[in-house]
């Protein structure tokens, strides 16, 4: 994973769920947090969006469950693929 | 109209339907409106004279519009099933013909009785379904027309779909109250005169669904996979838009019911939906089976419409209404994950909350879309039913 975009993810899930940093290191997917719900993963996809000023077409949202695909997604859509 | 308002940006074609039909809620005052039919960044609006002013109208117009828009994208819709090709010759609005063979009886906006052949109709259609849920296993069960505010509450419902919401009450165990009641309570044209005092809080409401029932039933429980079927009547207000059998305040809904893991969920709901695509093409009507969103009324509309939409959390079954030119949803296959396993505390055998679906079909919906499609001389139906059904 890329390390600056991963530390950049991490930071804007630990913002929008309020974590604390403990919270933050662990394993970070949807359904392992309280707040990571439905209404919460779309929350989490405006923050990560404005982030990093993409725009996840609508058929990604349903992969965008974890860390490292999120990370994937983002490197993808920033570097053109 | 006499009065109008620019919305910040148009309304996507897609979501005119949607926008539409919010607007009935935000005021008490709103008489009539309309979008402009090219542009969609206009709305023309009528008010009741000594109601609310037309800037609070105009920006509220403004705000349901911003919200309905509100981290909005693009949708991908996926059709599971299409059978639009099928010739239909009858256009006609069967209401009238309803009406004037006294099948049909108008009690006030979104209520209607039905005369025998219509129940027979009904009822056909219903045994069709209810053979899928035998052939699954899925054993009947039968629940109140009244649910607890707790469990809708409990369902994240109240907050989700308060606008369609049906309260029900009884006067408070005091015997002023009563014969306070009892002396002024009489039908003034619009209303029920009485005194609101009079009145317990609200414990109950009219039951929106049939499903929310059974995972009440199971709270607590840790079960493998259960299955269940119900027919239950369902009650949503919804304002100016009910309209004829199309959108109804108490209606009738056949629903069947899969409760276990995910994996056992969803392949239960793909099969229902193939059982379906199989039902109607025997009903000969035509129709698609597409992902929809339902129709939250809260500020998060479109990110809860783009998450089910994303996670393929629903899917209708949309017949043509010829007549109108217009498709209904007939049907739908609702996958809630694990929402009703966690808010009901259910658990799998790995001690998991438990995901959940259910399959539910509109029973005025299905007659309504027969109908329209095929007519009401039975001599013209489909074998299927006019073999068991002649009107």
């Amino acid at each position: 994973m890329t390390p600056e975009i991963e530390d950049r993810v991490r930071k804007t899930i630990i913002r929008t769920f309020n974590l604390s940093p403990e919270d933050g290191m662990r394993d970070l997917r949807m359904g392992s947090l309280p707040g990571w719900d439905s209404l919460g993963h779309m929350r989490l996809v405006v923050e990560l969006e404005e982030e990093f000023g993409v725009a996840f077409p609508a058929y990604l949202l349903a992969e965008l469950v974890d860390m490292e695909r999120i990370v994937r997604e983002i490197d993808g859509l920033q570097s053109g693929d | 109209m006499n009065h109008s308002v620019q919305l910040k940006s148009a309304i996507p074609a897609d979501l005119v339907d949607e926008f539409l039909k919010r607007l009935p809620y935000i005021s008490e005052s709103l008489l009539k409106y309309d979008l402009t039919a090219d542009s969609r960044d206009r709305v023309h609006f009528d008010l009741r004279t000594g109601g609310d002013e037309p800037a609070l109208v105009s920006s509220r117009i403004v705000e349901v519009a911003d919200k309905l828009l509100k981290a909005r994208r693009a949708p991908s819709v996926k059709v599971l099933a299409s059978r639009l090709k099928r010739d239909i010759s009858f256009d006609s609005d069967p209401h009238p013909v309803l009406e004037s063979m006294d099948e049909l009886h108008r009690y006030g906006a979104g209520r209607y009785g039905f005369g025998p052949r219509l129940v027979r109709l009904m009822n056909l259609f219903d045994r069709d379904v209810t053979a899928i849920a035998e052939k699954y296993n899925a054993p009947a069960h039968q629940f109140p027309t009244l649910i607890g505010a707790d469990l809708l509450d409990r369902s994240r419902y109240l907050r989700s779909f308060p606008s369609s919401l049906t309260m029900v009450s009884h006067l408070r165990e005091d015997m002023a109250a009563i014969q306070d009641f009892a002396r002024v309570a009489k039908w003034d044209g619009e209303q029920l005169v009485h005194d609101p005092a009079s009145l317990h809080g609200i414990q109950c409401l009219l039951s929106p669904s049939v499903c929310f029932h059974y995972y009440s039933w199971l709270k607590d429980r840790s079960i493998d996979s259960a299955r269940i079927t119900a027919l239950g009547k369902c009650f949503r207000y919804e304002s100016k838009n009910m309209d004829g059998l199309e959108r109804l305040w108490d209606f009738t809904m056949r629903e069947i019911i899969f409760v276990g893991s995910g994996q056992f969920v969803l392949d239960h709901r793909d099969r229902m939906i193939d059982e379906t695509v199989a039902l109607l093409d025997r009903w000969d009507l035509s129709f698609e089976i597409k992902s929809a969103s339902d129709p939250f009324f809260i500020d998060d509309y479109a990110s809860m419409a783009a998450f089910q939409l994303a996670f393929d959390l629903k899917f209708e079954v949309l017949a043509p209404l010829p007549y109108k030119r217009k498709d209904l949803a007939i049907g739908s296959f609702n996958y809630h994950q694990d929402f009703f396993g966690r808010s009901f505390n259910i658990t799998g055998a790995d001690g998991a909350p438990v995901h959940t679906s259910c399959t539910g079909f509109g029973l005025e919906r299905v007659a309504l879309a027969f109908l329209a499609q095929h007519g009401l001389d039975s001599a013209k139906w489909p074998a299927s039913i006019a073999e068991q059904i002649t009107w």
